[in-house]
């Protein structure tokens, strides 16, 4: 008797048990695949209204021009006032905007930019390695030269790095933007495939 | 060897004293938390778990203006010179975003050739100290630069008028500049005067020299053309400011590579058990007092008369001693031109000039001993300073000026004393020590790495020091100082940092094709200033030793019933110096391996004489002073000898060298001593019971005959069957294999490489209540073995030990959350975000390499500690496993550097934290998929083994084992 009746529970865990795996799945997925978990869309106000659209999609400048360390170094980093400064001396500089820029300028008063993209502190992630490999700033920036103000657009979760490095999605290559400033972008892409390769990013 | 050697670390494991294995990584879980605490903890956390995850704002602040070196991200390296004492040390500075952050060895400097010890490693730490003095204060009181400066001037201008007494008392210093300076400076007064004073200096044999040759000199020693040395109570390759250089030349002479290796053979004498004498072929453990008369009667046996003179006879106390004493003697003597006596620095007179006659009649002048090239010593000991001390008690003095250095602890209450009779007393130093707080006057002291300096660290060679960041606080260089007060006594303003900057700039004019910009590059430029001396011994002085050592046995005042006291300078803190560095203090000492601590050494014999056991206490009452230490027993020391370790005790250190150990200063002097034990016991941090392997075949050893005979020893001494894996794949490694070859007859034991490991990798200070608990969390150890199969000498092996990064890796086995995994590059990869700290990995890890984070050890961190961390490496949690990576970042960073230029990586490109501090060049690391690497070719040497090579856990470390040059004729004594 006692054992049919722990038969008959064990049935019903076997039944229910997968159903209730799958719905943890699908909510673990909604919950850390969700926008608001891999903060996709986050679009910070930034100090001043700086727009990658005017800069990059109408007067052309190569995104090499103000974040040129990308190529040299992991890190892409942010302009310096002076590279504003190079144009901005001349020109729009009756802009309440541009005003701010001669401020920080003239008082030596860095301007503070608020972090749009950032990565957990345990993946050390290369802007020049990426750049080296031929991979346009597009597959993970989104199109900027459409970005009035610059927004996340893409994760940047490990899954999707994955993604490439697992072959799964293609990865748009460099031809783009045209302005690498030393020597061309490659043509052809060959990334690797990560599988047992975790201290290449975490260490 | 013949007979089956037993290898032990300490006391318990060889009398089974435990006779349960020490939990690792400590098994009390305890932590001070209170119920009311843990449930207002437990309380916010849910609260915190509720709250929206949004990501904080994080900020991006760039240049206003751009700076041309300092660029996001990529690390930029600068040639200088790190100065201790008179000596100094040419380095690498590694900076990134502007901030240094790890030291390197100078390849290009002639005397490190990139090699660096604990103490150039931890000077980073100490420039971020958040303990150093910030600001300039008046008798307690926290003032403003201008007005300190202002004040100071006016005492100086009012003293150079009334014509007053002034005395600059400072550390000593190898720069020829600021020597200058100070001169200049004092030549400006009609009554000053500047005095150096050093604890440790050369003093002695400085003083033997002029009594030996006429000429107060220091001339460089050639460890690497000498066949035979012979150490006189000397630690060379340990606590010596000059060990990098000594360990690279000497073990130039060890390196066994194939059978037609030759090398040099160490005898050791002393009265300690050095690093010297750890490494040493043959040892003979005496007393201090011994120490003369052995070396007398060595000099007899060479040249078989004193002019008749009669020295009293060396007491043997065992056969092996008797042998040994003539076996030296033969082996020097066989070696003439080719041997080398090496005496103690901090050694008598008499028996420096004993050395000096040694080495004499061996012809060893011109040969290993330089007639060219001196090595940096001055007038800088306690006898300088006997004049001034004078003057301070008789109140004498009317401006005391004392820039760096400690006199205070050093000398003790009486000079502090003296030194608050004093009118004005000026202090310039890095931190609020004793002298400063027996001041009036304090400012802070800019560290090496914020000031331009140079060095000569050798006759003709000169180095510079360049910043590498601004001063983080109104601090100024001792130069800057005095370059500023001479001009306030003309009443001129001027720039003293650019003062300084010519003089360095100077520097590019000594050379022909020296450019300013080449200079700052190399760090060092050789000039041809050489005159060849003559050294020519005077009998007169060895009689006058002769007498004194007559007058001595009369006293007889050397009984074996007598106990004696060793003092040494510590190989961690130095003259306490670097007591508020935490990564030295824990370090483990080279051969006691105890942390935190200075501890009265003795041999088992003694402690039996006391009738005391491990971590009681002892008095030891000398000169009227009585200090309280606690007993560490060790094998090797002579029987009633007492040793111990200098440097400790700090009153006024900062936050972590504050009443660390026992301050034995007040010893100083003393040779005969009375201990008693008293009650009482003090916890000893040693780590040396810690991670042990329990006794399995993890060393080998041979000697040279025997090597020659069979080459591949370690395979037939431990017969490692053919290994079956029950895996079906083994791994694949397509492009890179990353290995590391550990050659344990260079490696010394120095822990210069536990310390680079350190700075490089972020690794935590965990105190010394963690480290009694076996939590401490260096990534590297050095396990040090004894084997005391002589019962006269015990001999020691070294042997670092870190993450083996094995192939069928146990760790990654068992761990749930597959936080540890096997790269296709044979790393062993350790993913921090993964762990969630279960700790079986460190519980299935036979080489006991893994450590766990048990606490949030960075949680506190000071502003500015924060600023020496590498940012290539994460900061761990609490929680997190963490281990050796083989300096994963180096890999990537090599790697990368190579695709960015478009070639393939070279062999040498990569060098790991531990191999590019190793000063004996016995760590080398590379790609063993390429054959030519010279990692794949150490590691196929006949006498390579892996440890554990029976567990097919298939480590990627070659060790090499161990081969010593045994005379033939005490050979016997180690079978």
């Amino acid at each position: 008797m006692e054992g049919k009746k722990l038969d008959q529970y064990f049935k019903l865990i076997k039944i229910v048990t997968p159903f209730i795996l799958v719905v943890l799945g699908i909510l673990g997925y909604m919950a850390f695949y969700s926008n608001q978990f891999t903060d996709v869309g986050y679009e910070p106000t930034q100090p001043i209204p700086f727009s990658h659209e005017r800069h990059v999609g109408q007067v052309g400048l190569s995104c090499f021009y103000c974040h040129g360390n990308a190529e040299k170094s992991a890190s892409a980093g942010i302009p310096s006032t002076q590279t504003c400064m190079n144009c901005h001396r001349f020109i729009k500089t009756d802009s309440p905007h541009i005003e701010k820029v001669h401020e920080s300028y003239n008082n030596n008063v860095p301007i503070e930019w608020v972090r749009v993209h950032k990565l957990g502190d345990y993946a050390h992630f290369k802007h020049n390695v990426h750049i080296q490999a031929g991979v346009s700033c597009t597959n993970c920036h989104g199109d900027v030269a459409k970005m009035n103000v610059v927004k996340q657009v893409k994760p940047l979760n490990m899954g999707w790095c994955l993604d490439c490095h697992r072959g799964k999605t293609k990865v748009e290559i460099g031809e783009w933007t045209k302005y690498k400033v030393h020597g061309e972008w490659k043509k052809d892409h060959q990334g690797f495939i990560a599988k047992d390769k975790c201290s290449i990013c975490h260490y | 060897m013949k007979t089956e050697k037993t290898y032990w670390k300490s006391f318990e494991e060889i009398a089974a004293l435990s006779s349960t294995p020490r939990n690792d990584n400590g098994g009390d879980t305890s932590f001070d938390i209170s119920r009311r605490k843990f449930l207002s903890l437990l309380g916010a956390s849910m609260a915190l778990a509720t709250t929206s995850c949004r990501r904080p704002i994080h900020k991006i602040i760039p240049f206003v203006k751009e700076s041309e070196a300092a660029k996001p991200g990529i690390a930029e390296y600068y040639a200088s010179s790190y100065p201790i004492s008179d000596h100094s040390l040419g380095v690498l500075v590694k900076t990134r975003e502007g901030r240094p952050i790890k030291i390197e060895g100078n390849p290009e400097h002639p005397l490190s050739l990139g090699g660096t010890n604990s103490f150039v490693q931890a000077s980073v730490l100490e420039l971020y100290d958040p303990d150093r003095l910030r600001t300039p204060k008046i008798k307690n009181k926290k003032v403003s630069v201008e007005e300190w400066d202002y004040l100071t001037s006016s005492i100086l201008r009012h003293a150079h008028k009334e014509k007053k007494v002034v005395r600059i008392l400072t550390e000593s210093t190898g720069s020829p500049t600021l020597r200058n300076t100070l001169n200049s400076f004092v030549s400006q007064f009609s009554n000053a005067k500047w005095y150096e004073y050093e604890p440790f200096s050369h003093e002695n044999s400085r003083a033997a020299y002029k009594a030996s040759f006429g000429k107060a000199h220091k001339p460089k020693i050639h460890l690497e053309k000498a066949n035979v040395i012979l150490s006189l109570n000397s630690d060379f390759l340990g606590a010596d400011l000059s060990a990098p250089t000594y360990i690279k030349n000497w073990t130039s002479k060890r390196k066994v590579h194939d059978v037609s290796a030759t090398m040099s053979r160490l005898y050791a004498v002393e009265s300690r058990f050095s690093l010297t004498g750890a490494n040493a072929d043959h040892r003979l453990a005496l007393k201090p007092s011994e120490l003369l008369i052995f070396a007398l009667n060595l000099a007899q046996l060479l040249t078989h008369d004193f002019d008749g003179k009669k020295i009293p006879s060396f007491k043997h106390r065992s056969s092996f001693s008797e042998e040994f004493i003539k076996t030296v003697a033969e082996d020097l003597a066989s070696n003439k031109k080719k041997s080398l006596v090496v005496v103690g620095d901090q050694e008598s007179e008499e028996l420096h000039i004993v050395g000096n006659f040694l080495n004499f009649i061996l012809g060893n002048y011109g040969e290993t001993i330089s007639r060219k090239i001196q090595s940096p010593s001055f007038f800088n000991g306690i006898k300088s300073m006997t004049p001034l001390i004078e003057e301070l008690e008789k109140e004498k003095v009317d401006v005391l000026i004392t820039l760096g250095g400690n006199p205070v602890y050093h000398l003790g209450e009486k000079f502090r004393e003296a030194l608050s009779k004093v009118k004005e007393s000026i202090r310039v130093s890095l931190y609020e020590d004793e002298t400063a707080h027996s001041s009036t006057y304090i400012a802070p002291l800019s560290h090496y790495l914020e000031s331009w300096s140079d060095q000569e660290p050798e006759t003709g060679l000169y180095s510079v020091g360049q910043p590498t960041i601004q001063p983080l606080y109104p601090s100024k260089s001792m130069g800057e100082v005095l370059v500023l007060w001479g001009a306030a006594l003309e009443k001129k303003e001027i720039d003293a940092l650019q003062v300084w900057r010519n003089a360095i700039k100077s520097y590019a004019q000594k050379s022909t094709n020296t450019t300013w910009k080449k200079l700052l590059h190399d760090g060092v430029v050789k000039t041809d200033k050489i005159s060849p001396q003559n050294y020519e011994f005077n009998m007169a002085a060895l009689e006058s030793t002769l007498m004194l050592v007559a007058s001595r046995a009369e006293r007889n005042d050397s009984g074996d019933d007598i106990f004696e006291l060793q003092l040494e300078p510590s190989s961690k803190v130095w003259d306490g110096r670097f007591a508020n560095s935490a990564w030295l203090q824990e370090l483990p000492h080279p051969v006691t391996k105890v942390t935190w601590d200075n501890v009265a050494s003795m041999s088992p014999e003694t402690a039996k004489n006391l009738n005391v056991t491990q971590e009681n206490k002892i008095e030891i009452t000398a000169n009227g002073a009585s200090l309280v230490l606690p007993v560490f027993i060790q094998p090797g020391l002579a029987q009633n000898v007492i040793t111990t370790e200098i440097g400790y005790g700090r009153t006024h250190a900062g936050s972590v060298g504050s009443h660390v150990g026992v301050n034995v200063f007040p010893l100083i002097q003393a040779t005969n001593i009375k201990v008693q034990k008293v009650s009482g016991s003090h916890e000893v941090a040693t780590t040396q019971k810690h991670h042990d392997l329990m006794g399995r075949p993890i060393i080998f050893e041979s000697t040279l005959e025997e090597y020659k005979q069979e080459p591949d020893f370690p395979k037939k001494q431990h017969h490692v069957p053919e290994m079956h894996s029950m895996y079906k794949n083994d791994h694949e490694y397509k492009g890179h294999k990353w290995g590391m070859t550990i050659d344990l007859n260079s490696c010394v034991g120095c822990n210069g490489c536990v310390t680079a490991c350190d700075s490089e990798n972020n690794i935590p200070v965990v105190g010394k209540e963690q480290v009694l608990k076996g939590r401490e969390m260096q990534w590297m150890r050095i396990d040090r073995y004894y084997d005391t199969t002589n019962e006269h000498s015990p001999t020691v092996l070294h042997q670092p030990m870190l993450c083996q990064h094995c192939e069928n890796a146990p760790c990654e086995n068992v761990c749930p959350v597959v936080a540890t995994t096997h790269s296709d590059e044979g790393l062993n990869q350790m993913i921090y975000n993964r762990c969630v700290g279960t700790r079986y990995c460190a519980n299935n890890c036979p080489y006991k390499v893994r450590r766990f984070n048990f606490f949030n050890f960075n949680y506190d961190m000071q502003s500015p500690e924060e600023l020496g961390k590498n940012p290539d490496v994460t900061v761990r949690f609490r929680g997190v496993m963490e281990k050796c990576s083989f300096c994963v970042q180096r890999i990537h960073d090599g790697k990368h550097a190579a695709k960015m230029e478009g070639v393939s990586l070279q062999d040498g490109k990569i060098k790991t934290a531990c191999q590019q501090a190793c000063p004996a060049e016995a760590i080398v690391f590379g790609d063993l998929n390429d054959p030519n690497s010279s990692v794949s070719k150490l590691s196929n040497l006949s006498h390579g083994y892996h440890v554990l090579g029976d567990l097919n856990v298939k480590p990627s470390i070659t060790y090499l084992a161990k081969v010593r040059n045994y005379h033939p004729n005490l050979f016997k004594f180690y079978e």
